[in-house]
C-alpha cells in the first residue's frame, strides 16, 4: 500500500520538484497550495505525512500545523516544515505547535526522502 | 515545459507582485499586507531559486528578504530608497533569472544593490542571517563510511506521548535495521495491565545491539527527527577499540529551565552535534509577530494548461460551430420539427461552448496596467513632473495574445502622453491646473468590443503644428482642408514619425505609425482627440478574441471570401458604365475623392465574367481608402478562422479560411496584403 | 477498517482488519475492553491488516501480558505480512508465544 504525502507549497515549482520527487519514490501526492486550501483537502482520506512550506499567504505553515492537531483524524499525522527559515525561533514556534521535523529549502532530494523515510 | 521554466514563470508573477507592493507602499508606507506581500515574493523567489541552481539570485534575493523582514519587525522604515532599491532589485531579479552562470557585469549589479541596500539596513541585515550555506545543515548527509564495522549498543526509550506526537517508533527501528545488524530486544516491562492501559501512551523501550560499517554520524541520523523527550544512548562496544566512546543523549529538557544541557559528549572526534545543540539552545530573542488582519484572497486557484491544448480546444469549437450551421441548414430543409428542436438546443450549447471556451483564454487587462504603474513612476522622476496614473476596469477581460501584444504600444502611448502631453508643474501652474498630472487609463467591455482608453489632462496637441508638419512632410495638401479630429490622427501617419523620439522605455525608438500598425495587426481601431489645453485622449478599440472575427461575406463567381469588418467602410455599386469613364484606370470617385480599386476576380485568376453590376466594399488603409470589386455582397458573418496549413502558407493576401454553414470554405482576405500587392503591383507597371 | 467481536462460549474471535495504528487503536482497545476477560480464551485474526505501527502491536502485546497468568489461551490464528514484519523488526513477536501463531 503506498502512502500518501501531502505536500503545501505556494511555489508552484517548489510543490511541483517535490511531489515529483515523492512520487519517483512511490508514494502518493496531494498538492495544496497554502494552509487553507491544505486544510480544505483534508477531507477523510488518509494522509500518512504533511510537508509544508511555513511561509504562504492566507494561512501560514505554522497555523496549519496548529489546526491539523485539532482535527480528530489528523490529530496524529506527523508534520514536517519544508522551508528556508532556519531560525531558531520559528523551529521552536513550528515544534511547540506539532511540527515533527524541519527540512530546510534548498534540499537534495535525497535528503528529502530520507526524512520523509523517517516520519511516514 | 520543464520545471525551471515553471520557476521562472513563477518568479515573474512575484516579481510583479513585489512591484505593485512597492508601489502601494510609497502611497500608503504602513500597509503591512504591502510589506507582508513583498516578503513572501523574495521569501519565495529566494526558497525556490537556490532549489533550481540559481543560487547567485538567491543569495542576492536573501539580502532583500532580509531587508522585509526589518520592515515586519519594525526595525526598518519604508523610505523612498527602499522602494526604489526593491525596484531595482526586482528589474536585477529579472536579470538574474536569465543567466546561472557568473557573470561580472551582473555581479557588480549584484553588489552596487547590495551596497545600496546596505546603507539602509546597516549591520542588521546580517542579524540572525539564516545564510544560505548554514542552510541545509540539518539534513547533510554523511555517507562516509569507515572500514571496519563497529558495534553499537542503542538504547532507545521514547516519550510516553510519542504515538500522540505523530512519532511511530517502528521506522527507526527499520531504518537502524538497514544499517547493518541488527539485533533487537524489545521490553514490555512496563506494559500495564489491561484495564490500566492507555491506548495512545507509549511504554515500550528497546536495546539494539547495531553491527554496522556505518560512522556514528549515521546513526545519529536516524534519531534527527525524534522528540527532544526520548531518551537515547548510542554506545561503542566494540572489543578491537579498547577506548569504548558514548554519546549519550539525554534529551529531557524543560523549557523552563535557564540552564542548557548540552549533551555529555565523550567521543571528542564526533563534534557534529549541531543539530542537538540547536535543539535544547532556542533563545526567544525575536518576538513572535501576530499577524495584522486577514490575508485579502488575492491568489485563486488555478489550472496551468499549455496554451496549445487549449488552441486545439478552440479549434475542435471551431469545427463544432461549423457543423451545427450545417445541422440548422439541414433542420430548415428537411422541415423535420424533431430535428429542428434538437438543432435549437445544440446551437444554444454549441454556442455556451465556444464562449466559455473564448473565457479560458482571457485574462483580466488589470495584470498589465499594474506594470503601467512603474513606467509612470519612472518616467515622471526622469522627467521632473508629478503625474499620477489612474487606472479603471482593470478587471476587463481580454484575450491572453491581445494582452500580450498590447503591452508595447500601451507603454509606447503612455510615455507619449508623459513626455509630450503632461506638462511640467511650473506650467501646470501657471495655466490654472492643479501641479500633479492625471494619466487615465481605462478599459470597458462594448459588444465584442473591448475599448482601452489612454487619456491625459495635459496641453493637448497642436492641430496647426500638426498641419505643418503634415505639409512640410508632404502626408497632406497644402490646400487640403482637414478637421481638426483628422489633423490628430495624422500623427499616426507613417509619413509623420517623428524620428527624434527614441524611446527607452520599450527598449527601441517606435513610432506612432508602429503603434497603429500594431493595434491593427490585433484587428484593433486606433484614434486620437484632444481638447487643446485640456488633454488628449487615445482610443483603442480591441476585439475580444483574435479566434473569432466578424467579417463581411461576399463573393466572385461563386467563391466565398470573408473580408474582417473592421476595416470596411461602405459598399458602393460599380456600374459596366463607369467602368468604361475612367479610361482603363481602376479608379471610382467616392463622394469627390478618387479610391483606387482591385478586381478579386482578377487577383484570384478567376476567368468568368464580370457582372454588369458590380459591388465595390471600400476599406480603410491607413488614413486613405481602397476599394475591392466583388460580384455580391452576402452580409455579415461570425466566422472562426482556420489557418490553410503549411501548403498556404506563404501566400499573400490570405490570412486563412473559414467553413460556412453550407458546407463551403470561403477565404478570409488579408486586405493590408491585398492592397500593397497592388501598389507594388502599379509601380512596377510604370 | 474495522473490528470484529464474536463470542462463543468462553471463547472471543477478534477479526481486525485495514488499519492498526495510532489513529485507530483507541477505538479497538474500547472495543475488545467491553468484552474482554482473563478468563476467555481469545483467538485474533489479523489477516486483513494492512497497517500497523508500535502502538497497534502495543495493543495486542498488552492483552498478551494480561493473560500471561491465566489459563485462558490466545493466539494469532492468522497474520498479514505487514503485520509479521512489523513483529519481527520490532522485536514484539518475542511476547506473543510464538508457538500461539499458526502460520
Amino acid at each position: 500500500m503506498s502512502k500518501t504525502i501531502m505536500v503545501v507549497d505556494d511555489s508552484s515549482s517548489i510543490r511541483q520538484v517535490v511531489s515529483i520527487t515523492l512520487k519517483g519514490a512511490g508514494y502518493e501526492v496531494i498538492e495544496a497550495c497554502d494552509g487553507k486550501d491544505a486544510l480544505a483537502k483534508l477531507t477523510g482520506q488518509k494522509v500518512h505525512l504533511i510537508v509544508s512550506d511555513v511561509n504562504m499567504p492566507n494561512m501560514d505553515g505554522i497555523s496549519l500545523v496548529r489546526e491539523v492537531k485539532q482535527l480528530p483524524q489528523y490529530k496524529f499525522t506527523p508534520i514536517m516544515m519544508l522551508t528556508t527559515e532556519s531560525g531558531a525561533s520559528k523551529k521552536e514556534e513550528g515544534k511547540k505547535a506539532g511540527a515533527r521535523a524541519w527540512l530546510v529549502k534548498p534540499f537534495q532530494p535525497p535528503a528529502l526522502l530520507s526524512a520523509v523515510a523517517k516520519l511516514a | 515545459m520543464s520545471i525551471e521554466d515553471t520557476f521562472r514563470e513563477e518568479a515573474d508573477e512575484l516579481l510583479i507582485d513585489l512591484e505593485a507592493a512597492m508601489l502601494e507602499l510609497e502611497e500608503q508606507p504602513d500597509d503591512a499586507d504591502c510589506v507582508d506581500r513583498a516578503f513572501r515574493a523574495m521569501h519565495t523567489i529566494k526558497g525556490s531559486g537556490a532549489m533550481f541552481g540559481f543560487d547567485k539570485l538567491a543569495a542576492f534575493t536573501h539580502h532583500l528578504e532580509n531587508a522585509f523582514d526589518l520592515v515586519r519587525s519594525g526595525d526598518l522604515k519604508i523610505t523612498k530608497e527602499l522602494i526604489s532599491i526593491s525596484l531595482d532589485s526586482g528589474d536585477h531579479i529579472r536579470d538574474l533569472l536569465e543567466v546561472k552562470e557568473s557573470n561580472s557585469d551582473i555581479d557588480q549589479a549584484s553588489q552596487q544593490l547590495l551596497d545600496r541596500l546596505k546603507l539602509l539596513v546597516g549591520t542588521e541585515s546580517d542579524n540572525g542571517s539564516n545564510s544560505l550555506n548554514d542552510a541545509d545543515v540539518i539534513i547533510e548527509q554523511d555517507d562516509a563510511t569507515s572500514e571496519d564495522i563497529k558495534t553499537y549498543r542503542i538504547n532507545i526509550k521514547p516519550d510516553e506521548n510519542s504515538f500522540a506526537n505523530g512519532m511511530d517508533p517502528l521506522p527507526i527501528l527499520r531504518e537502524l535495521n538497514d544499517l547493518g545488524i541488527c539485533n533487537v530486544t524489545a521490553c514490555t516491562d512496563e506494559l500495564p495491565e489491561f484495564d490500566k492501559y492507555d491506548a495512545e501512551k507509549c511504554y515500550l523501550s528497546w536495546e539494539i545491539i547495531l553491527s554496522t560499517d556505518q560512522v556514528l554520524n549515521s546513526i545519529e541520523d536516524v534519531f534527527i527527527f525524534v522528540d527532544d523527550d526520548w531518551k537515547i544512548t548510542i554506545e561503542q562496544i566494540d572489543e578491537s577499540d579498547n577506548a569504548s566512546s558514548v554519546t549519550e543523549y539525554n534529551c529531557h529538557v524543560e523549557h523552563q529551565d535557564e540552564h542548557i544541557n548540552l549533551p555529555e559528549k565523550i567521543d571528542s572526534k564526533n563534534d557534529d552535534l549541531a543539530i542537538l545543540v540547536d535543539k535544547q539552545t532556542i533563545p526567544e530573542t525575536l518576538p513572535i509577530k501576530k499577524k495584522s488582519k486577514k490575508q485579502k484572497t488575492k491568489e485563486v486557484v488555478n489550472v496551468k494548461v499549455p496554451a496549445e491544448k487549449l488552441d486545439s480546444l478552440m479549434d475542435l469549437v471551431g469545427e463544432l460551430v461549423i457543423a451545427q450551421a450545417r445541422l440548422n441548414q439541414s433542420a430548415g430543409v428537411l422541415h423535420d420539427s424533431a430535428l429542428t428542436n434538437i438543432a435549437e438546443d445544440m446551437e444554444r450549447l454549441s454556442s455556451e461552448l465556444r464562449d466559455n471556451t473564448l473565457g479560458l483564454r482571457m485574462l483580466p487587462i488589470g495584470t498589465t496596467f499594474s506594470r503601467f504603474r512603474r513606467l509612470v513612476r519612472d518616467l515622471s522622476n526622469d522627467l521632473g513632473k508629478q503625474i499620477e496614473l489612474v487606472t479603471e476596469g482593470g478587471e476587463t477581460e481580454l484575450d491572453k495574445t491581445v494582452i500580450d501584444k498590447l503591452s508595447d504600444p500601451l507603454i509606447h502611448l503612455i510615455r507619449n502622453s508623459i513626455d509630450h502631453g503632461i506638462e511640467t508643474p511650473e506650467v501646470r501652474k501657471a495655466s490654472g491646473k492643479s501641479e500633479k498630472g492625471t494619466v487615465l487609463l481605462t478599459a470597458v467591455h462594448s459588444e465584442s468590443n473591448v475599448i482601452v482608453t489612454i487619456k491625459d489632462d495635459g496641453s493637448g496637441l497642436d492641430a496647426e503644428a500638426i498641419r505643418e508638419k503634415a505639409i512640410e512632410r508632404g502626408v497632406i495638401t497644402l490646400d487640403s482642408t482637414p478637421t481638426p479630429q483628422d489633423l490628430y490622427n495624422l500623427i499616426f501617419d507613417a509619413g509623420f514619425s517623428t524620428a527624434k523620439e527614441v524611446s527607452n522605455i520599450s527598449g527601441r525608438g517606435v513610432g506612432m505609425d508602429v503603434v497603429k500598425r500594431s493595434i491593427e495587426d490585433l484587428r484593433g481601431k486606433v484614434s486620437i482627440n484632444s481638447v487643446p489645453g485640456e488633454g488628449s485622449t487615445v482610443t483603442i478599440v480591441l476585439p475580444l478574441t483574435l479566434a473569432i472575427i466578424e467579417g463581411l461575406l461576399i463573393s466572385v463567381s461563386k467563391e466565398n471570401y470573408v473580408i474582417p469588418l473592421t476595416i470596411v467602410e461602405e459598399c458602393i455599386e460599380l456600374t459596366k458604365q463607369e467602368v468604361m469613364q475612367a479610361n482603363g484606370k481602376q479608379l471610382i470617385e467616392v463622394r469627390g475623392e478618387l479610391v483606387p480599386y482591385l478586381r478579386l476576380r482578377e487577383c484570384f485568376s478567376n476567368d468568368s465574367d464580370n457582372p454588369d453590376i458590380e459591388q465595390i466594399i471600400i476599406v480603410k488603409n491607413g488614413s486613405s481608402r481602397f476599394g475591392f470589386t466583388v460580384d455580391e455582397v452576402i452580409g455579415q458573418h461570425q466566422t472562426v478562422i482556420k489557418g490553410l496549413g503549411k501548403m498556404y502558407e506563404g501566400i499573400h493576401g490570405v490570412a486563412g479560411a473559414t467553413i460556412l454553414g453550407s458546407g463551403d470554405v470561403a477565404i478570409i482576405l488579408d486586405a493590408p496584403a491585398l492592397i500593397e500587392l497592388a501598389v507594388t503591383d502599379n509601380n512596377t507597371m510604370h | 477498517m474495522s473490528i470484529k467481536i464474536e463470542s462463543v462460549d468462553n471463547k472471543s474471535q477478534y477479526i481486525i482488519s485495514g488499519e492498526l495504528t495510532i489513529y485507530t487503536v483507541k477505538e479497538y482497545k474500547d472495543a475488545i475492553f467491553e468484552n474482554f476477560s482473563i478468563d476467555n480464551d481469545i483467538d485474533i485474526d489479523l489477516e486483513a491488516v494492512d497497517e500497523v505501527d508500535i502502538s497497534g502491536l502495543q495493543l495486542l502485546s498488552t492483552i498478551y501480558k494480561s493473560l500471561e497468568n491465566s489459563s485462558a489461551e490466545i493466539k494469532i490464528t492468522s497474520l498479514s505480512n505487514v503485520v509479521s514484519d512489523a513483529f519481527n523488526i520490532s522485536n514484539l513477536i518475542n511476547v506473543l508465544n510464538t508457538e500461539n501463531i499458526e502460520q
